[in-house]
């Protein structure tokens, strides 16, 4: 619907208050006339001729009092008769005026302004009569003048009530009335009936409008609400136009809106004659549509995605326009019902979303792993506030070797590693990104001190091991609160500083470089150090890493596979272990997985190496059989490592 | 002001005693023989209340007086059928002295207990119970409520 539309200013709230406002008005008007017509109704045929009958007899009494009023003047009248007359005549004003009976004469015309009038003047001769009966030589004329003028106008009273035929005169102009007062009732109910219409359309206009967007003329989110059912052999999808946010932040809300537009056309233009498109908020939309030809689900996403796909021209900018869509596919028989249907689409669109794919079609594994991830989920939620849980963590250690020397263990690297008792092994960096994702990141990091202080105390305090125990932080964990939980969670616990060595990734650091900076200066003065995990493959250049104080360097196992049989991989690595030692940095490196690649590093000087072909992950207790077998040396304070028992 | 407003009282005060000690008169005729009956005369017939509404005032007013009936009962009718009001504006109404009879009506000489004049409508008013018997309340037996009645005539 365009603004200022036909239908627009015929349905706006102006119309209706003043549609209203006449309403209200003919409302009372008919109740006026009702009323009215109640009080016309009583006048019958006979009242009718009661009223000109009365103005017959008023005009007769008159004329009494007149013979009367001249017999007085002359002096020959009975004072008794005379007032008799008056009071006749008085008591006759008197009932025309008061009676019900004579409503018709006073309705008629102007007569009720014409008696009340005559009935004045014949009071307002009263008291002229008081002093003119009580006198002895009463001057009767000035009262006959007087009487003389009230004559005459009861006389035309009379002649004009009576033009014509009487009865009939005030009988037409009754009747006239009557259909006066029929006429507007039946204008107010022709009026009303209209109105009616006119409301019941707009009733219609706007519960048409609450579910139609004003942007695109699409149905909008409230239709979609009034979905109760969709046949199963439609697909659900949803999509999102891709930094809808952006665009309005940079080129206004008016803009966005163009382009809004533009996608709605377009996407509309594939839908077939069943399919119903429904613009759910600005960028949001659902289509509900049928694979035509006879088409792939997979195909009909990417014909979406091609339709959806073109630049905005803005002056000079080129902004391009892509969304990423979530489909609910089609099936054969009714198995879902519509809401859920619904819910799958948008966990569709949210897995594209995630996985940086265009579209992602909803299928079983989909749902297996979402609920696979809720179950992993609610047990991780569990075991971290120490209740019972079906899913337990644990901590195994990695020893890190020196290349010169296999059996030299300077360290470990402490590895994650996850049980569920119904779904099974789960790989660590599942539940790292689970954390990441459900905000339970830093109670993870709390529960991985914890763990290794309690398991590794023996090591430094029995063992008197001083070698490094390298420890996975999670971003969650690069915050302020760090330091102390290290401080209060380790170091308190007799773990020694110079033990500790903090892994970190380059793109975590890159999330905020600075405060990682920050805290790893102030780890540093704790004496705690910092290592890079996985170097080589993050998306930073190489001055960032070389702004990053970290002291030990891990290279990535990718560098490793395959140098045995690659020269140009045994080159690479070479340079970028020699990089590495340009910097001073400790190096680590790590999968390394058989003797030929072994012997390739154990070229350089001073590396360490973390890798099958050394050691595998194993429980502490392993570990201390590794420390405390004969053949192995490691860092420590005491003397002889072969003295511990 | 203040004076003109006294005499006009007093004035009033005069009419009302005017009509009072005029002694207005009831004259029942039947044939030759005529019966003339004042206020009190009439008040000495064992008296009917009526309390009614009727088209010649708003609400209900109490009349008291003897009924017709009681009064025709002076003269036997066996000739007489039709009956003849008077009244002082020479109005004259007649009807069937049965049907009149069957009406229920009294020739009323106060209205809430007050003496009417000539200006109430007085001295006397056919009054039928209108409140009592509602299918009285029609034009054509309202022509019967005659007021400031004269006399009555029997034939």
């Amino acid at each position: 619907m365009k603004p200022g539309s036909f239908k627009q200013r015929l349905f706006s709230r102006t119309t209706m208050i003043f549609l209203f406002i006449v309403i209200a008005v003919l409302l009372a008007a008919s109740f006026y006339t009702y009323v009215q017509d109640r009080r016309l109704e009583t006048v019958s045929l006979g009242a009718l001729r009661m009223a000109s009958w009365n103005l017959a007899r008023m005009s007769s009494e008159a004329a009494a009092f007149d013979r009367e009023v001249a017999l007085m003047a002359k002096g020959v009248g009975d004072p008794d008769e005379f007032m008799l007359r008056f009071d006749v005549l008085w008591s006759r004003y008197d009932y025309l005026l008061n009676s019900t009976e004579s409503l018709p004469t006073r309705q008629h015309e102007n007569n009720l302004r014409r008696i009340k009038n005559l009935f004045k003047k014949l009071r307002g001769l009263e008291p002229t009569l008081e002093t003119l009966l009580n006198s002895t030589r009463p001057d009767w004329s000035a009262f006959v003048a007087a009487w003389e003028v009230q004559h005459k106008e009861i006389q035309m009273l009379l002649t004009d009530n009576f033009v014509g035929d009487e009865t009939n005169q005030l009988m037409t102009g009754m009747e006239a009335s009557r259909d006066r007062l029929a006429n507007l009732r039946f204008l107010t109910l022709s009026a009303l009936v209209v109105v009616f219409g006119y409301m019941a359309f707009a009733l219609a206009y706007i519960r048409r409008q609450s579910r139609t967007d004003s942007l695109t003329g699409l149905p909008n989110g409230n239709y979609l609400q009034s979905l109760h059912e969709i046949d199963s052999r439609k697909n659900i999808v949803a999509c999102h136009i891709r930094n809808l946010g952006l665009i309005i932040s940079e080129h206004g809300n008016d803009r966005a809106n163009e382009i809004v537009q533009a996608f709605a056309r377009k996407l509309g233009k594939e839908l077939g004659s069943a399919d119903e498109l429904i613009h759910v908020s600005q960028g949001e939309f659902v289509l509900l549509a049928k694979t035509q030809n006879r088409e792939r689900t997979e195909e009909f996403a990417r014909r979406l995605i091609a339709a959806t796909v073109f630049d905005w021209r803005i002056y000079q900018t080129v902004i391009p326009i892509s969304a990423e869509f979530g489909i609910s596919p089609a099936r054969h028989a009714p198995s879902m019902d519509w809401s859920a249907r619904h819910q799958e689409a948008y966990r569709a669109l949210a897995v594209a979303r995630l996985e940086g794919e265009r579209f992602y079609v909803s299928n079983e594994n989909l749902e297996t792993r979402l609920r696979e991830e809720r179950i992993i989920h609610n047990g991780l939620v569990r075991f971290l506030s120490g209740e019972p849980s079906s899913l337990s963590l644990s901590v195994v250690y990695q020893p890190i070797v020196r290349a010169e020397d296999i059996n030299y263990v300077s360290g470990a690297e402490v590895l994650l590693r996850c049980a569920d008792r119904e779904i099974g092994f789960v790989p660590p960096n599942k539940i790292v990104d689970l954390c990441e994702r459900h905000g339970l990141g830093v109670d993870l990091g709390h529960w991985l001190f914890r763990q290794i202080s309690k398991e590794t105390k023996q090591l430094f305090q029995d063992l008197g091991f001083r070698g490094c125990l390298s420890i996975n932080l999670n971003p969650a964990m690069l915050s302020e609160g760090l330091v102390s939980d290290v401080q209060r969670l380790l170091l308190n616990e007799g773990i020694p500083a110079s033990a500790l060595c903090l892994e970190i990734t380059e793109d975590n650091a890159a999330i905020d470089f600075e405060k990682v900076n920050e805290l790893i200066g102030q780890m540093d003065a704790l004496g705690v150090n910092f290592a890079l995990d996985d170097f080589g493959t993050g998306h930073s250049s190489l001055e960032y890493v070389r702004e990053l104080c970290v002291k030990r360097l891990k290279i990535d196992r990718c560098f490793v596979t395959g140098i045995e049989e690659d020269e140009d991989r045994l080159r690479f690595l070479d340079s970028i272990i020699a990089m590495a030692g340009q910097a001073y940095m400790q190096t680590v490196i790590e999968g390394v997985e058989n003797r030929a690649q072994w012997d390739l590093i154990a070229r350089h000087q001073g590396l360490f190496i973390q890798g099958y072909f050394a050691h595998k992950p194993m429980p502490l207790n392993d570990f201390v059989a590794v420390l405390t077998d004969s053949a192995s040396r490691f860092a420590t304070n005491r003397q002889f490592a072969s003295d511990v028992v | 002001m203040k004076l003109i407003n006294v005499l006009l009282k007093a004035f009033a005060a005069f009419l009302v005693v005017i009509s009072v000690e005029a002694a207005p008169n009831l004259a029942v005729t039947s044939g030759e023989n005529t019966l003339a009956l004042d206020r009190t005369e009439l008040e000495a017939f064992p008296q009917t209340r009526i309390v009614t509404t009727s088209p010649y005032f708003e609400g209900t007013a109490e009349f008291t007086g003897p009924s017709l009936r009681r009064v025709l009962e002076f003269f036997s009718l066996e000739k007489e059928s039709r009956v003849v009001f008077r009244a002082l504006n020479d109005y004259e109404v007649d009807g069937n002295i049965q049907e009149l009879l069957e009406m229920d009506a009294i020739i009323a000489t106060r209205m809430d207990g007050k003496p009417m004049s000539v200006r109430d409508r007085g001295p006397f008013w056919i009054i039928l119970p209108l409140s009592d018997r509602p299918e009285l309340d029609d034009q054509a037996f309202h022509r019967f409520m005659i007021w400031q009645l004269e006399g009555i005539t029997l034939n």
